[in-house]
């Protein structure tokens, strides 16, 4: 996953302060929606996935993100986001609540084959949860999902 | 009444409710994406705020009648209580929902039955000056809509 592509896949929403859901450094909406929104509006379509199990969370953000001239499809938790992304949707940035019912939120793994510390920075300061390097093999995996002790295998 | 007075009288209520505190800047942002392609905007999402937090309310009555009490579940719909609260900048129902957060993490019964009395004296508040406000909006509406013709 490079890392312009993890700068828009972020942002792990608290409890719903949603005018602050985006970090990092996305020109296009630097500053405070709904204040000079003609300023920070998408020149190009974008499509954004909002995840969050209260309705009331997702009308706002869909609100804030249409004046942003930036269109969004919905879920209520991480499966039916996940149904989502299966069924074939192609999302430029999500939004996504930490703590859902059913699946919480996401947990995003940067992997890559450079193990450079200055990448690996640059990586992490993107908002992944994790980084690891290639190659990913199953003990690994089953590290990084379950936890399980390696030693063990 | 002309519309003036009654956009008078809906600005004295909202800006009171901003300094009371019942209201922080972030419903001032809900505020602002309501325009004349969504006119309804602000009425709708306090409609959704309402419902879901009544809904949210009864189930912690239910919750914390209990003769053993589900702390999780019980915080659980107070994080939702919050989350919708704090997206609507009902502030004093956000804060009163932090406290009961608190009780719950405690597993203090008392304590929550006491913060639940809380969040729901400030969610009443807050439903009783949404209603006052919405009215006004309607009538402000209905006379311009009346003017339009």
């Amino acid at each position: 996953m490079g890392s312009s592509i993890s700068k828009k896949i972020k942002s792990v929403s608290g409890s719903g302060t949603m005018t602050h859901n985006v970090e990092g450094n996305l020109p296009l909406l630097k500053g405070s929606p709904g204040q000079d929104s003609d300023n920070f509006t998408s020149k190009n379509k974008l499509l954004a996935l909002v995840v969050d199990d209260n309705r009331v969370n997702r009308r706002i953000l869909g609100m804030f993100l249409s004046k942003l001239n930036v269109d969004s499809l919905e879920a209520e938790n991480g499966q039916q986001a996940v149904d989502i992304f299966f069924g074939g949707a192609s999302f430029d940035i999500v939004f996504m609540d930490r703590e859902m019912p059913v699946m919480d939120g996401l947990k995003i793994i940067g992997v890559s084959a450079n193990n450079e510390k200055e990448e690996i920075a640059e990586f992490m300061a993107s908002g992944i949860n994790e980084f690891h390097t290639k190659p990913l093999g199953s003990v690994k995996l089953a590290t990084i999902i379950w936890g399980i002790d390696s030693s063990s295998f | 009444m002309a519309t003036g007075g009654l956009k008078d009288q809906l600005d004295v209520l909202v800006n009171s409710m901003h300094r009371e505190g019942v209201l922080d800047e972030q419903f001032r942002q809900l505020q602002m994406l309501q325009d004349s392609s969504n006119p309804g905007f602000v009425a709708e999402v306090i409609a959704l705020f309402c419902e879901d937090s009544e809904r949210i309310l009864a189930e912690l009555g239910k919750s914390l009648d209990q003769a053993v009490i589900d702390f999780p579940r019980v915080d659980a719909y107070v994080h939702q209580l919050k989350g919708s609260s704090s997206s609507v900048g009902a502030q004093h129902v956000k804060l009163a929902c932090i406290q009961f957060r608190q009780f719950c993490e405690e597993n203090d019964k008392e304590g929550c039955v006491r913060a639940l009395h809380v969040v729901r004296n400030e969610y009443y508040n807050l439903r009783s000056k949404f209603e006052i406000m919405l009215q006004l909006e309607q009538r402000i509406q209905a006379y311009e809509a009346k003017l339009q013709k």
